[in-house]
């Protein structure tokens, strides 16, 4: 019998820090998501949140036998953004997560679109997390902040909630 | 050949243009006050641009490449001659269509113009901000309320608090969205007031105060110290509790909740163009996906 040869198409996720990349990807990955969290050492940055991850999340998604879909997380901290780079070679696609409560980080999202948009070549969607929270800027707004035009999806989501993290993935599948 | 006159008859713009869409190979001098220009024409595009300050004996140009043109664009007057095949010749500092670098420009005028209007804007504070939601404030934004009592402008308070006006606003603006303030008369952005309450009676009363006098509302926010004990900024007064109140409603606590948000000259840099008018450089390959397999992935997704 012919050995089948194994399709992996990849995701990448990406945002700025503690926009909720790590938990989008557990949120839908059907393997346990490999994480390489580290405890944060910026001061400011530790207010947010304990764990950071340094190198990459991944979690995985099996279409079929032979194909699967491969979420890479990008590290959320700049001096780990070298690692950017390395995660967008191949992918299809990319999700930019946008903590929704915190518009001072909204200008962090710009550059990291910036950036993407020059290495790659392929759709993204911008994904508002924390949608939950009762103070987060609604899609609309943070569209508009962003500067980015009417085609570009930009959608509510809830990282902790499966159904809206595929909404997303949807959306970004449907823009392919 | 030399061609020469004034900036004023013929606008650099059009110079831009008239000589990269005839091909013409030299260099434009160009002349104002005590700088002086040079733009250097390749056989299809631009090639580069110096300033150099007359008054500095350095021969370092002041200004180069692309800011360089944007610079000679903005100058009002200054006279100007074209070099055909000058044998003076500099290495490439432009790879930007001359097309591009005009809209550039007068996007830059634009916002400039606008800039001039909104700059002079007072912002006040909202008379009846909506209550029974979070005020969620981080400390930049804090530092921004503290200097709003409706008689300086926006100007004026980017100066006291050392900040690009740019970033200040887009402070205000979130300022705004929570139901705070009012920028009177903004000329360009839309309204960005509450899409949902943003004050609320809290229930520890520890880190908010508010007065009401005659007709001009004044507000004093005090904050946990603590919260904030890395802040740059001048701490307000200690916190102390205290009442909120405004005619017909009852009388309460408000706890904002105060996030440290330090000075960082990275994250607080002018904003990048927009991604929607990005040019893709050096941009990988488009993966191809196929159209069954894509269905596939989409089906099973549906169905996770």
């Amino acid at each position: 019998m012919p050995e089948t040869q194994l399709e992996i198409l990849k995701i990448v996720v990406t945002g700025a820090y503690a926009a909720g990349k790590t938990q989008f990807i557990n949120s839908i990955s059907e393997v346990e998501a490999l994480s390489t969290d580290e405890a944060a050492t910026d001061p400011d940055e530790r207010s947010l949140k304990e764990y950071t991850t340094v190198a990459l999340d991944f979690g995985k998604i099996t279409i079929n036998p032979e194909v699967s879909l491969y979420l890479f997380g990008t590290p959320g901290q700049e001096r780990f953004d070298f690692m950017w780079d390395i995660l967008a070679v191949g992918c299809i696609g990319y999700v930019v997560l946008v903590d929704s409560t915190r518009p001072a980080h909204l200008r962090e999202a710009t550059n990291i679109i910036q950036y993407f948009n020059q290495i790659l070549d392929v759709p993204f969607v911008v994904a508002c997390n924390k949608q939950d929270d009762p103070t987060s800027l609604p899609p609309d707004y943070i569209r508009y902040r962003l500067q980015l035009p009417d085609h570009i999806p930009v959608l509510p989501c809830i990282a902790t909630d499966r159904e809206s993290v595929k909404e997303v993935l949807l959306a970004l599948l449907s823009a392919l | 050949m030399s061609l020469q006159g004034n900036i004023t008859d013929l606008p650099v713009e059009d110079l831009l243009q008239v000589f990269t869409m005839q091909h013409r190979t030299g260099v434009l001098f160009v002349s104002y006050n005590q700088y002086r220009a040079e733009v250097y024409f390749g056989k299809v595009a631009l090639h580069a641009a110096l300033i150099y300050h007359l008054g500095i004996p350095s021969q370092s140009p002041f200004l180069q490449g692309l800011e360089a043109v944007f610079e000679i664009l903005s100058w009002p007057d200054g006279k100007f001659h074209f070099e055909m095949e000058s044998q003076q010749w500099v290495s490439a500092n432009i790879s930007t269509s001359v097309d591009y670098i005009i809209l550039e420009h007068y996007r830059r005028r634009d916002e400039q113009a606008k800039q001039s209007q909104w700059l002079n804007n007072k912002p006040t504070l909202l008379p009846n901000p909506p209550v029974k939601a979070q005020i969620n404030l981080e400390l930049d934004e804090w530092r921004v309320l503290l200097q709003i009592n409706g008689m300086a402008s926006i100007e004026q308070i980017a100066s006291k608090l050392r900040q690009n006006p740019e970033i200040l606003l887009v402070t205000l603006e979130d300022l705004q969205r929570k139901g705070l303030i009012e920028l009177a008369s903004h000329p360009f952005l839309a309204d960005t007031r509450p899409y949902a309450p943003a004050w609320s009676f809290g229930s520890n009363g520890e880190s908010y105060h508010h007065t009401q006098y005659d007709a001009t509302l004044a507000i004093s926010y005090h904050y946990r110290a603590t919260t904030v004990s890395n802040g740059p900024m001048e701490q307000p007064a200690k916190n102390t509790p205290s009442t909120y109140s405004y005619p017909g409603e009852a009388s309460g606590y408000l706890t904002p909740v105060v996030v440290p948000v330090l000075p960082n000259p990275e994250r607080d840099k002018p904003a990048l163009p927009a991604p929607s008018s990005l040019q893709k450089q050096n941009a990988e390959p488009k993966p191809k996906v196929r159209r069954g397999l894509l269905s596939g992935i989409i089906a099973k997704i549906r169905g996770l």
